[in-house]
């Protein structure tokens, strides 16, 4: 069966990147890897594509490694000033990157099953779906999810919480 | 049926139940007070997170090319520019940005009837510029596709003056007023890399927002290349002027205005300046990252302002004597309203979450 790459790369590249980013922080690293997923969905046409080319693209990830880690964290410390769009206002940039380092540090508390369940799920995907790019049983995501959202909520809040005391 | 677990109230949520599951649970909300409330939270709990993942998306991604900027009717014959400030920054920004500012003002035409404006902004990550006390000019430079269709919409001027050196990231940002004198500004989608090259002595050639800029510092394109290269989405530019300075060289303009500045209440130097009184409001901040002084006020409410006086690089209607010239521009962005004014080779800018109105008076109440 043909695969229509185009259609496929319409239809899931901003959605797959924009997981990615969210997972890795650094949107350059996430482009990389999307390529590489679409790369291999030309060599392997997959049948079931969206949760195929999460996976593989989840599996891209872990397969990077611990080696990654080390320079995931410098990519992100020299990202995070690329952050800020430049016609912004101070005060809205300086609150726009506050949050959105506490919203990095939360899903970083996660384990790693957790969190990319909730980046699925955050992507539209159905239960059947993140099963599929998971691999964990379809019974088992609700509880997952359930999981997932509170402990994020709970230490981003606390994030919250101290950051205004550090700002007085 | 007992209380029902909190999987399946995510999955209700997630509307991930087969119909008899889903019908079952939804019985037992209907009595069930305690497991009703626990689905309004799940309910609350799944919406926040995807508002929480919201943040960590990039605010305007750099790959796409970005539709032109919405039509933005021009006010008179001569191009509106609206540039970026060297206050855009916070001090925390500039701390990072190794002192080096970069801003770029830069104008072009669109068709006959429509003028806006295209605004270089960026503060240089890792370019540091060698100590230099002269100024600096910056002119984009080619790198991709993306570039060379920017580049080649260029007056020829401009792109003799591409050259290597030192480079940093500018994100191209179109801006342009409507009728209304409200900014509008769009990213137009892609950065160049900005070789920073020594030249010429340094008028800064950047211009307060709102005014209009003299013939010198803008230049409308009218080559048909440059045409179509702003049909097809990528900017025309005519001039780009980039503005380097050094935190030597604001030093200097601020000591240079500083004999401008009306005594006291407006004198740039933070130190030494009395406080500007907003009634209602208390200061909250009052420092100079030279040559802008930075004031933030707080109101009982927690309404926050911000007052930026930066010593003028140009001046409108310029003349000895002439205490009141400076007219008020107001812009509306995002429900922020900035009012900039210019006053005895001052520009301020009062800016807040304010209702245009109501920062319009107390800039009146403010301006000496």
């Amino acid at each position: 069966m043909g695969l229509d790459l185009g259609w496929l790369f319409r239809e899931y590249h901003e959605s797959l990147v924009r997981m990615l980013t969210r997972r890795t922080g650094d949107r350059g690293r996430a482009e990389e890897l999307a390529q590489e997923t679409f790369a291999r969905a030309v060599a392997a046409p997959p049948t079931n594509p969206r949760p195929w080319l999460f996976a593989v693209a989840l599996n891209l990830l872990r397969e990077e490694g611990r080696n990654a880690a080390t320079r995931e964290r410098r990519l992100v410390l020299v990202k995070d000033e690329d952050h800020v769009a430049p016609y912004e206002q101070p005060d809205e940039a300086y609150e726009r990157e506050e949050t959105r380092l506490r919203v990095r540090a939360a899903l970083a508390q996660l384990s790693e099953r957790d969190r990319d369940v909730l980046l699925l799920q955050a992507e539209g995907f159905d239960y059947d779906e993140i099963a599929q790019a998971t691999g964990l049983s379809r019974g088992a995501i609700g509880t997952t999810l359930a999981r997932a959202r509170k402990r994020m909520l709970e230490v981003y809040t606390q994030g919250e919480g101290g950051s205004h005391v550090a700002r007085g | 049926m007992s209380h029902v677990d909190e999987g399946t109230l995510h999955a209700l949520v997630d509307n991930a139940l087969d119909a008899s599951e889903r019908s079952a649970v939804e019985a037992h909300l209907a009595s069930c007070g305690e497991c009703a409330r626990r689905f309004a939270e799940a309910t609350a709990i799944a919406r926040q997170i995807v508002t929480l993942l919201g943040a960590l998306d990039e605010p305007a991604p750099r790959v796409r090319i970005a539709p032109p900027a919405a039509e933005a009717p021009s006010r008179s014959a001569s191009p509106v520019v609206v540039t970026a400030r060297r206050s855009v920054f916070t001090l925390r920004r500039v701390a990072l940005a190794a002192s080096v500012l970069l801003v770029a003002g830069v104008s072009f035409e669109v068709g006959k009837r429509r003028e806006t404006a295209l605004v270089l902004e960026s503060a240089p990550r890792s370019a540091r510029l060698p100590g230099t006390a002269a100024p600096m000019r910056a002119v984009p430079s080619v790198v991709d596709a993306a570039t060379d269709s920017f580049v080649s919409a260029l007056a020829p001027s401009v792109r003799q003056r591409l050259r290597g050196g030192p480079r940093s990231d500018a994100e191209i940002v179109a801006a342009g007023q409507s009728d209304s004198g409200a900014t509008q500004r769009a990213p137009v989608g892609f950065s160049v890399p900005v070789p920073l090259v020594a030249a010429v002595p340094a008028v800064a050639p950047v211009v307060s927002s709102g005014q209009v800029a003299s013939p010198a510092q803008t230049v409308s394109t009218s080559q048909p290349q440059a045409r179509r290269a702003v049909q097809a989405a990528a900017p025309a530019l005519a001039v780009a002027d980039v503005a380097i300075d050094t935190a030597e060289q604001r030093r200097a303009a601020v000591s240079r205005n500083a004999d401008e500045a009306v005594a006291g209440a407006t004198a740039p130097k933070a130190a030494s300046t009395k406080s500007i009184a907003l009634a209602g409001y208390s200061m909250t901040e009052d420092s100079l990252v030279a040559p802008t002084t930075r004031r933030r006020y707080v109101s009982p409410t927690g309404t926050a302002l911000e007052l930026l006086i930066t010593p003028s690089v140009t001046s409108r209607k310029e003349s000895a004597g002439q205490r009141n010239a400076a007219e008020f521009v107001v812009t509306t962005e995002n429900g922020r309203s900035a009012v900039r004014w210019q006053a005895r080779g001052m520009d301020y800018v009062l800016a807040g979450a304010l209702a245009p109105d109501s920062l319009m008076k107390l800039a009146t109440k403010l301006k000496p």
